[in-house]
């Protein structure tokens, strides 16, 4: 981050006249073959973690959901098969609730993390954006909107995945944890419990395999697979191409730190060139 | 004249005595000089070897009946080898009350009407080896008697000429409880064919008098399983049996007949894994719940819960219908006494729930997601059906409108492209 002082300097300077405004070339400030860190490895580390537990829980709660499906039959062909899905459920499900936990304590705790927390909430232009974005698409309108470091499809996964963990894990905890509900509520809440967890859970699934898959696996420009994932990185390119606003902040930022030192360096030249005068 | 009758009476006190003498004169010892040797055989080669020893260990041997008490008509005989062939032995001479059953019975009636596959006394009893019922070495000793009945009713020919049950049904016995503990663990008092059906007055169960028919068998079973008959005949199925009714499920319509399993055993019908089915058979059955106004839906909404697709997945601690109806002590829910009254669902719900309270009386067990059985689960499954229709409409309509975007935006570089390629070779040529 840029001190305001600096900042303040920098803009007496301009005043001034002491630097001329296109001295610097983008290109100059952003190297044709560099690449932009998107994910941290932390963040990486999580998202590996939230999707095995996800497709866990997915594929040992599918029984519950079709429990007339002859192929899952076959896979509980042991007497304890079924018990073992539930421990294996459980498992995954106490392993989500801690992404869950950590990540709260992330935007917290780390700086990286609280820098993009408060990028990644939503605002009304979210919701232009992605009617202008559906337009566009259409052809009813000419300019594509342009995004920050997450545009709304990214916010909208974000807030979706974070509102269904909430969701999964309470329901799931009351199910779990089912004799100490009951000691709670009648058992007609269970029941509705249940249709949540099973409800969100197709919810949640179908959102990931026809969404997120769409977005990162599927669409032409990625297909097979976003990398980001793995690398953590973009290229200049992808930078500019989907995250403009991103991209200018960067240039700014980068900018004005050049012009600051080139406003020290003159301000040093000066105090050297005065005693000698 | 006196001298005279006195000749005539010593001559018939003479005769009286050699007649009585003649009678005595084919003793047990005489048939054996003959029948003593093991290779001794009629003209067809059959062997008419009887081996004293087996005899005399005999029940009728012990009892010291003689050769020709059975054997009558070789009582006066004096040439040997005597003429064969002989009467058929009459057990009914000493045995009537037994013969006179077995007349009655499905075998007697056969033997009667000349069929030569019935079994007689000497089918199961024996002949010369016979002994007591209760001796563990007697062909009809309940560890050695199904093999004797097996014999006849897995013979295909005898099965197919008297229309009897198929083998298959009858071998189902090997595999069962019963024989198990007859076999496997030698338990004799275990029930063998004639526990159930009967011995010499076996009849076929659509006999009222046959102890297999509808309205015995429970009481049939109960021989051996008086306390769960008890327990049973004040269920509210057994109340109406005891009614007469020919409805109600009397043991074999939930445990099977001759395949009948331990309730722990994966196989058997009331196996919990399995008792869904078995007590749907009747309480799925259209007619017979409008007949008595069961409740509907009551394995449909059993199989929705995690009780019922547990179960289903083979697992055996959840509950399935017996755990909270109990099983031969099923009574109505209105009966204070019964295990799903309201006031007894907590202990019943706590035999698995320990921490269960009154909650878990508060709302139905039997929950089907309807408006009228279940406002909230109702509502709740309204409720995501349209929200994930609409979420999931929602994500198709923007992909598809991001892919025909795409497609434009790629074809139109295309055409740029040519344009470009064109216009160039137009440059080309005109120079």
């Amino acid at each position: 981050m840029i001190r305001d002082d600096d900042l303040e300097l920098l803009a007496k300077a301009k005043e001034a006249g002491l630097l001329s405004p296109d001295e610097i070339t983008d290109d100059e400030l952003v190297p044709e073959d560099e690449e932009f860190i998107r994910l941290a490895l932390a963040e990486r580390i999580q998202h590996v973690i939230l999707f095995t537990s996800f497709f866990t829980l997915v594929l040992t709660g599918i029984p519950l959901v079709f429990p007339d499906a002859p192929l899952l039959h076959k896979l509980f062909f042991f007497p304890e098969s079924f018990w073992l899905r539930g421990i294996i459920h459980r498992v995954a499900g106490v392993t989500l609730m801690g992404v869950g936990i950590f990540q709260v304590v992330y935007v917290i705790m780390s700086p990286h993390g609280n820098r993009d927390f408060h990028k990644i909430i939503p605002n009304f232009q979210d919701a232009k954006d992605a009617l202008n974005l559906f337009l566009c698409n259409l052809g009813l309108r000419e300019e594509r909107p342009r995004f920050g470091k997450f545009n709304f499809i990214e916010k909208f996964e974000y807030w979706a995945l974070a509102w269904g963990i909430f969701i999964m894990a309470m329901t799931g905890l009351m199910l779990w944890f089912k004799e100490a509900s009951i000691a709670l509520f009648p058992i007609w809440v269970l029941d509705i419990v249940r249709i949540v967890h099973g409800f969100e859970a197709i919810l949640a699934f179908l959102a990931i395999i026809i969404w997120h898959m769409y977005n990162v696996h599927l669409n032409p420009e990625v297909f097979p697979m976003s990398k980001v994932w793995i690398t953590g990185k973009i290229s200049k390119k992808e930078m500019m191409e989907h995250h403009p606003l991103e991209y200018k902040d960067i240039l700014r930022e980068r900018r004005e730190k050049l012009e600051i030192e080139r406003v020290k360096q003159l301000l040093e030249e000066v105090k050297q060139q005065r005693p000698s005068s | 004249m006196a001298r005279t009758k006195f000749v005539i009476g010593w001559l018939v006190l003479c005769m009286v005595a050699l007649t009585a003498d003649s009678a005595k004169a084919v003793s047990s010892e005489d048939c054996l000089a003959c029948h003593e040797d093991p290779s001794l055989a009629n003209e067809q080669g059959v062997l008419l070897h009887v081996n004293p020893e087996i005899y005399q260990a005999s029940i009728h041997g012990e009892s010291g009946i003689a050769c020709t008490d059975c054997h009558i008509d070789l009582a006066d005989v004096e040439e040997f080898p005597h003429p064969a062939p002989l009467t058929k032995v009459d057990c009914s001479m000493c045995h009537d009350t037994e013969f006179e059953d077995y007349k009655k019975s499905v075998h007697g009636e056969a033997f009667v009407a000349g069929d030569s596959a019935a079994p007689v006394c000497s089918t199961c009893h024996g002949k010369h080896d016979i002994k007591r019922a209760s001796d563990p070495e007697s062909s009809v000793f309940s560890l050695k008697l199904v093999e004797i009945c097996i014999k006849c009713h897995t013979d295909t020919k005898i099965v197919a000429e008297h229309n009897l049950p198929p083998p298959e049904k009858i071998r189902a016995y090997e595999n069962s409880v019963h024989m198990k503990a007859l076999k496997e663990k030698g338990l004799s008092v275990s029930a063998a064919c004639n526990d159930c059906h009967g011995s010499h007055k076996i009849k076929p169960p659509d006999d009222p008098d046959s102890i297999t028919n509808r309205l015995n068998l429970p009481k049939t079973c109960a021989k051996c399983h008086q306390g769960i008959y008890q327990t049973y005949l004040e269920s509210v199925h057994g109340q109406d049996y005891l009614k007469g009714n020919t409805d109600v499920p009397i043991c074999t319509d939930c445990h099977g007949e001759h395949s009948i399993k331990s309730h722990t055993s994966t196989e058997s019908t009331v196996h919990s894994t399995h008792i869904a089915e078995i007590c749907s058979k009747c309480h799925e059955d259209e007619t017979l719940g409008k007949r008595y106004g069961f409740a509907a839906q009551r394995l449909k909404s059993y199989l929705g819960t995690y009780h019922g697709i547990a179960s289903k997945m083979g697992d055996t601690t959840v509950a399935n219908c017996a755990s909270c109806h109990g099983y031969h002590d099923i009574r109505p829910p209105n009966d204070p006494k019964s295990s799903v009254h309201p006031d007894n669902i907590p202990t019943t719900c706590g035999k698995c729930h320990p921490q269960a309270g009154k909650n878990f009386a508060v709302g139905k067990v039997h929950v089907s997601e309807a408006r009228e059985s279940s406002m909230g689960a109702y509502v709740v499954e309204k409720f995501y059906t349209i929200f994930i229709t609409a979420s999931i409409g929602g994500f198709v309509i923007f992909i598809v409108a991001d892919l025909y975007a795409r497609r434009k935006k790629a074809k139109r570089a295309t055409a740029a492209k040519k344009e470009k390629e064109s216009t160039e070779e137009g440059s080309h040529t005109h120079d």
